[in-house]
């Protein structure tokens, strides 16, 4: 709905409901004072008349389209300098952002900064904070501090600080308020931890009682707790490159510390189709389970697996072999009923001694190597093997089995960076899942969608 | 304490009071001599009561068939009387478990569809919230699979700000006759899981619902980090790490969780990562580590009166 994606994040709005809420939410939103043009003043009239008898009404469709066109169309005066005269012009506040032809933290700043410039008295600032919230994430800077810190210094100084008790329980200027709250809030919800500085603008804003300062407070208790309590770290940022995030993946993926992580290029074999990177690895112990591996038994090449490094997935292929079966042999230490007497040169049964299982003796299956290539194809693994069979001369005897259900040509990894995607969402919308058919575009690839990575864990 | 946890229930959760400033404003208006005239044609949903544990748009259904209701009822008493009388040898035997340093206790495992059943599997998209999905199945080697589509995408009703979540929780823990209970986990220290992640990190949520309609949606949370890849993994996260959440907003008044009041187990996948996710999960158990002491993890300041919890 035009009327939610104006105003921003304010959940309860439901202007179809009744004529209340409508009413209420003009009246929130000062209507009152604003001069409509003239497509308003049908809301007007109705506002100026007795509220009793609008609130039993059921909103017109009318109405509706009314007050969605209003609120559409967020006023802003513009100058324009044009042959010396001044020509007032009505532009769009999500328009000082949608005009903006490329989208980097540079012009995200000149379009705050024209804002600034444009209405010294800042006009409607809190319309303008919630709109470029909402186009942050397109820009890029949703995670850039000193930007947030931009957009909160939009608020003018001094004007919003409680006086008294009573307005900083009544939440003085309650909707300037809401917005600083929010700004923190899309902050937290990327991650993103204020600094002093913020504190400064917040306290010179809203004052220390304000309940942005409160959040503030509640942001600096428990962000820098949470900071860094990952078991798994990763660099922040993520390195861009797929080789160098397919090493960060497979090294935090090996459990065994020995494993070694090694880098080949396919152009190295001549059979090779996919001229791609590949990354394995391997620890002594895998090349020593792999040694013993029985000839007549097959390892299979299974994939492709999904790991998550925070927002972009790296798909990898592991060896595996079928899980080794030990001899389930327990021993009742409390049955004293047959003990054999040493001393009549009755030597006691020598038990099976076994060695530890190791920690890539898995129950479902014992991990050879693993590894990640540049276009996750069949090929390409034909070549890791083949590059594998110089570290493990034994690999030239054992069969080898792929067990991929569909030969994915391109997988290499994806940034499931979603954007807002289209509106009127319906029934049929919730069966749609864009981010898989974006997915299947990368890989370029038509069987790869059919088989989602979910299955291939189970069908180990 | 119910008073305070009333206020910062209300208006902590990102100040929905004043979110909701329209429609609480008739409510005023009404008592005024003005407006006298029936005004509340809108539900209140900013107000302090609660109609119900399952949100204020769940209603219950009306139509009943007490037929149906006591046929059903009939077939229900033969294993409410098992059993009851289970409970009741239990209580005259008196035979407690006890349990010494470094005991764990596993408490559910994945390994057959009826422990499945146990559990509820939820996502947004089951109450139009959003668009994501999840199952929980068994896996090839008798393992808990937990997997599904992460979709962030924000149906556009002008209500909701954030989407994206799947959830499974185990049903609540209840005595004989459908009569509610607890888990008394009193005398463990951690949580331990035996997962195999995809690299994402999961919330666990320990749900501790109380009597009134503040305390309903008491949960404590902490996170489930994975390490994705093939190699099963065992979390052992300590109890006093837990903090304290409601409607999905950290409290400013802690408490160390209480252990005998746990009636829910759950873990959730949500956050801005869209895309498909699993997680199997071997088992879920306690566990008694001997040297742990900590009884909270989060050191509680001396606050000056009517900022922290308003």
């Amino acid at each position: 709905m035009l009327y939610y994606s104006t105003i921003g994040p304010m959940k309860s709005f439901r202007p179809s409901r009744s004529i209340v809420t409508v009413v209420h939410s003009l009246w929130y939103l000062g209507v009152k004072r604003i001069k409509s043009p003239t497509a308003l003043s049908f809301i007007r009239v109705k506002l100026n008349r007795n509220y009793n008898q609008h609130y039993c009404l059921h909103c017109q469709p009318s109405v509706v389209i009314q007050i969605q066109n209003f609120c559409t169309t967020n006023w802003v005066k513009q100058n324009e300098k044009g042959g010396g005269s001044t020509v007032k012009s009505l532009t769009l506040r999500e328009e000082v952002f949608q005009r903006e032809e490329s989208r980097n933290k540079k012009t995200f700043i000149t379009a705050l900064e024209s804002y600034e410039k444009r209405d010294r008295l800042r006009r409607g600032h809190v319309e303008f904070i919630y709109s470029a919230l909402k186009f942050m994430e397109e820009f890029g800077v949703h995670k850039d501090l000193a930007v947030y810190k931009k957009l909160l210094e939009i608020f003018p100084k001094g004007k919003f600080i409680a006086k008294n008790m009573f307005q900083v329980e009544f939440m003085h200027y309650p909707k300037q308020q809401q917005c600083g709250i929010d700004v923190l809030d899309q902050m937290e919800s990327f991650g993103v931890m204020p600094d002093s500085e913020v504190k400064e603008i917040l306290i010179n804003t809203f004052g220390k009682q304000s309940h942005v300062f409160r959040k503030y407070g509640r942001m600096m208790y428990w962000m820098p707790k949470f900071k860094n309590i990952t078991p798994f770290p990763l660099p922040d940022p993520l390195p861009k490159d797929p080789l160098e995030l397919a090493k960060l993946a497979l090294r935090r993926i090996s459990v065994d510390l020995q494993t070694e992580i090694s880098e080949w290029n396919a152009e190295e074999l001549e059979d090779s189709l996919d001229k791609t990177w590949i990354v394995g690895s391997q620890s002594p112990l895998q090349r020593q389970l792999l040694e013993q591996h029985p000839d007549d038994q097959a390892v299979y090449i299974e994939g492709s697996f999904i790991v998550w490094l925070r927002q972009m997935a790296v798909s990898y292929f592991i060896m595996r072999a079928n899980p080794k079966k030990y001899p389930a042999k327990e021993e009742d230490l409390d049955d004293v009923s047959n003990i054999t007497l040493t001393m009549f040169d009755h030597h006691p049964e020598s038990k099976e001694l076994m060695l530890e299982p190791s920690i890539h003796e898995q129950e479902d299956g014992t991990i050879l190597a693993m590894c990640a290539t540049g276009t996750s194809s069949r090929d390409s693994l034909l070549s890791w093997i083949r590059f594998l069979q110089h570290t493990n001369p034994c690999l030239k005897k054992i069969p080898v089995v792929f067990t991929l259900k569909s030969p994915s040509k391109e997988l290499v990894t994806v940034a499931v960076n979603e954007q807002e995607s289209s509106i009127a969402e319906s029934q049929e919308g919730c069966k749609k899942i864009p981010t898989r058919d974006k997915l299947s575009n990368v890989s370029s690839n038509e069987d790869s969608s059919s088989r989602t990575p979910s299955k291939d864990i189970a069908d180990r | 304490m119910l008073l305070e946890k009333l206020l910062s229930q209300s208006f902590t959760s990102a100040f929905n009071l004043f979110n909701h400033q329209q429609l609480i404003k008739p409510l005023f208006w009404g008592c005024s001599k003005k407006f006298s005239a029936p005004l509340l044609v809108v539900p209140i949903r900013g107000s302090f009561w609660e109609r119900d544990i399952k949100g204020p748009r769940y209603r219950k259904k009306t139509e009943r068939n007490y037929l149906d209701d006591m046929k059903y009822g009939i077939k229900e008493l033969k294993n409410e009387v098992q059993l009851w009388k289970e409970e009741m040898s239990e209580k005259f035997q008196y035979d407690p478990k006890v349990y010494m340093p470094d005991d764990s206790e596993i408490v559910w495992t994945f390994d057959t569809k009826e422990k499945l059943n146990q559990w509820v599997c939820t996502s947004d998209s089951d109450n139009k919230d959003g668009f994501s999905h999840c199952d929980l199945t068994l896996s090839k080697n008798k393992k808990g699979l937990f997997s599904g589509f992460l979709d962030c995408r924000v149906p556009k009703d002008g209500q909701i700000k954030e989407s994206g979540y799947c959830n499974i929780r185990c049903l609540r823990a209840r005595k004989s006759f459908k009569r509610d209970s607890f888990f008394d986990w009193q005398m463990f220290t951690h949580l331990i899981l035996r997962i195999r992640g995809d690299g994402r990190s999961y919330m666990l949520n320990l749900t501790t619902t109380g009597y009134f309609d503040v305390m309903w949606h008491d949960i404590y949370n902490y996170i489930l980090f994975t390490r994705g890849g093939p190699y099963w993994q065992v979390a052992k996260i300590p109890f006093s790490k837990f903090f304290l959440s409601s409607k999905g907003r950290i409290q400013d008044k802690q408490d160390p969780i209480p252990l005998d009041k746990i009636t829910n187990i759950g873990i959730t996948c949500a956050g801005k990562t869209p895309g498909p996710f699993q997680l199997e999960i071997d088992y879920i158990g306690v566990h008694f580590d001997g040297n742990h002491t900590e009884e909270f993890a989060y050191e509680m300041y001396n606050v000056p009166s009517f900022i922290v919890g308003v």
